[in-house]
């Protein structure tokens, strides 16, 4: 579905993304953990399109096509879905509205009609269970205002609406209280299926208790320096990155 | 050449006083006649006029009396739909069609500022050019050539069911044309009204509207005052409205601009009495090379009162915004709050805003917030909507309405806010 090489990215001469490569198949979990600064949110961002960022090299191919090549409204139409970590602030865009938008734009890319309201209602009252959102947030301005968790769960609740066929979620997990945890997760879970893939990008071992990964990598200093199953992750929750960081030095 | 065809106009105007020669009107018509000869159309050197240039339009040969092109039949599409009103039509700043189309509620006088200048002689001597001073060349040829336009008075707590709407149509398929309107309101006591003002232009040739507008609020009374400038390239407008509220009143404006060639507006409000409220919400939305230049002062003279402005652009193309705000505090107005915030969103490198707030407060007890910021659509924003499958015009599209709409929102009459989105969109 998805397949990274060799990608090197740039912000402003420094080269953040050192030579990245990744295959992600239909029906699986990918988990990309590291520490601080190593370039999880930036391999995201690429993937979804920023162009803040400069792609030196390397491939990325969706579906068979070139995403590079994409515009992020592109993406989003052929599947890609990237839950932010710093959800934007729109003031004076009503969730709602927004929401519209996107799945009719997404809905007319796909050649599909466009939802009526009474069927978009439809599908929003059944999206918001999955992830028990607040219908209050709704009439709100986009993001303005909501607390950290509440906009995690609003990321999950476009998505559930967006239903994309590649989910990256980038530290959907923190500031999120355990009940909160619980219900993203369930919500992801929901949404599983053999036809789409995640990519979970997190610090914590606990997030994968629920959404449980077929891979786990780690990134360092632009680089995956290590890849294995979920039990990678219990032995970083127990010991750490320094032992990941050394093996990495002395190799180099 | 403005100058020479406006006293040809006035000359030929102070011919036919019809006995009004004696009446305090005439008078004040005549020192503004003396002072409009005597003082030059104002430069990009006057600070009050520094980035609104108006030698093209002084140079330009309109037409003047340039009326009669208006078809009857058709003022019935000059209206707006699913509003109910009070409409007034002008057909190049002539009044037409004036008594057969109102029926009129008891408590509201609406008649043509020369049939007042008789019926309502008391009223008109007291109030005309007594509370807008002739302070630029425009406001003297406004008061020297002032003829047409209405006169309404609101009796004494009386509310006023409908709204009143003047709509300035604009024939500019075989003239060029030039007028000028005046009119003086007058809301009694406890009353409440609201005034649409809106211009249509029809036709593409230069024109110049010299519109001017002065108000006078007593105690008690609230007045709703929306200003709708559709304009096209081809248009400019010089307006000009002084308010003048007493105690315990309230007004608010609400002024819409939407491009045009050379438009200036001045909203000049007085606060002589305490405890008033005033608003003031403009939304300026401008392309090519529009230009458009809000200037507003406030003056709290009292204590207690209340005005809150808040001013948005939104610029896009070679086009130029100007926002001047004044806001005075005299030492008697303790406990004033006065908030004043202007916000520009520009869209290509060549739009230009100049923006200037000026705060002058000699009271110690106030409250004065004011900014203004300038910006371009925020990035960050704008690639959140695209990730999510939205086109990058529709995203640059939510995130402009979502900026205007603070002011529009403000509208609150909803045929008149559906009217204006449609038009501005
Ligand atoms: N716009 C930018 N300008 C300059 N440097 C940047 C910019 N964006 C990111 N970086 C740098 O790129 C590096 C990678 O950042 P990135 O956000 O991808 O890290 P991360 O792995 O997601 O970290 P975290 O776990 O803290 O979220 C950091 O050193 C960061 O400072
Ligand atoms: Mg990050």
């Amino acid at each position: 579905m998805l397949s990274i090489k060799d990608l090197r990215v740039n912000i402003e001469d420094k080269e953040i993304l050192k030579g990245i490569s990744l295959d992600v198949k239909p029906g699986e979990v990918h988990a990309i953990m590291g520490p601080n600064g190593s370039g999880k949110s930036t391999l995201a961002s690429v993937l979804a399109g920023r162009d803040s960022f400069e792609v030196k090299s390397g491939e990325v191919s969706f579906l068979e096509e070139d995403l590079l090549e994409m515009a992020p409204e592109e993406r989003a139409q052929k599947g890609v879905f990237l839950a932010f970590q710093y959800p934007v602030e729109i003031p004076g865009v009503t969730n709602t509205t927004f929401l519209r938008t996107a799945v009719n734009e997404i809905r007319k890319a796909r050649g599909q009609e466009k939802l009526d309201a009474v069927s978009f209602l439809k599908l929003r009252n059944e999206k918001m269970k999955v992830v028990d959102l607040d219908p209050e947030l709704l009439n709100r301005s986009l993001n303005e205002g909501f607390s950290g968790g509440e906009k995690k769960r609003n990321e999950i609740f476009q998505m559930a609406m967006l239903e994309p066929k590649l989910a990256i979620l980038d530290e959907t997990d923190s500031g999120l209280d355990i009940d909160a945890l619980k219900t993203v997760a369930n919500g992801v879970n929901s949404l599983k299926s053999e036809n789409n893939a995640f990519i979970v990008v997190t610090h914590y071992q606990r997030l994968l208790d629920y959404i449980v990964p077929d891979y786990v990598h780690v990134l360092y200093k632009g680089k995956i320096v290590k890849s294995g199953t979920k039990e990678l992750a219990l032995e970083l929750e127990e010991k750490g990155y320094d032992w990941i960081k050394e093996e990495v030095e002395t190799i180099s | 050449m403005l100058k020479e065809q406006t006293l040809a106009l006035v000359e030929k105007n102070f011919k036919n006083l019809n006995g009004l020669s004696d009446s305090q009107f005439q008078k004040k018509r005549e020192e503004a006649k003396d002072l409009f000869e005597k003082v030059e159309l104002p430069t990009t050197k006057d600070e009050e006029w520094k980035y609104t240039n108006i030698k093209n339009i002084a140079n330009e040969s309109f037409d003047f009396e340039a009326f009669g092109s208006l078809k009857k039949g058709r003022l019935k599409g000059h209206t707006i739909e699913g509003l109910d009103a009070y409409y007034l039509f002008f057909d190049n700043g002539k009044l037409v069609d004036f008594a057969e189309s109102l029926d009129l509620e008891n408590g509201l006088t609406l008649k043509p500022l020369k049939d007042a200048i008789k019926s309502e002689s008391s009223l008109v001597d007291q109030h005309f050019s007594s509370h807008l001073e002739n302070k630029n060349a425009f406001i003297a040829q406004n008061t020297a050539l002032a003829s047409e336009g209405v006169f309404i008075k609101i009796d004494k707590n009386y509310t006023v069911k409908k709204p009143i709407a003047i709509v300035n149509i604009i024939s500019a398929n075989e003239y060029k044309p030039f007028f000028a309107t005046r009119n003086l309101i007058v809301a009694e006591e406890g009353s409440s009204a609201t005034l649409i003002e809106y211009s249509i232009k029809v036709g593409n040739n230069k024109s110049l509207q010299n519109t001017a507008n002065e108000i006078v609020i007593s105690r008690n009374a609230k007045f709703e005052h929306y200003q709708i400038q559709i304009n096209s390239e081809s248009s400019s407008e010089i307006n000009t409205s002084h308010v003048s509220q007493e105690g315990d009143s309230r007004y608010s404006n609400y002024k819409v601009s939407n491009n045009g060639w050379v438009v200036r507006n001045d909203l000049d409000i007085d606060l002589k009495g305490s405890n008033c409220e005033t608003n003031m919400f403009g939304i300026y939305k401008l392309d090519g090379k529009s230009h458009v230049d809000n200037h507003t002062s406030i003056n709290h003279r009292e204590p207690h009162s209340i005005s809150n402005q808040l001013y948005k652009g939104v610029i896009d193309g070679n086009a130029t915004g100007v926002f001047n705000g004044k806001i005075y505090v005299q030492q008697k107005a303790q406990k004033t709050n006065a908030f004043q915030s202007n916000n520009n969103l520009l869209l290509s490198d060549n739009a230009t805003i100049n923006t200037k707030p000026q705060l002058e407060i000699w009271a110690d007890d106030v409250k004065c917030t004011h900014g203004s910021t300038t910006g371009a659509i925020d990035e960050e924003a704008l690639f959140y909507l695209r990730s999510r499958g939205i086109s990058l015009s529709q995203s640059k599209k939510l995130l402009i309405e979502a900026f205007g709409n603070e002011v529009l929102d403000k509208i609150k009459i909803d045929a008149l806010k559906n009217w204006v989105v449609e038009k501005l969109s």
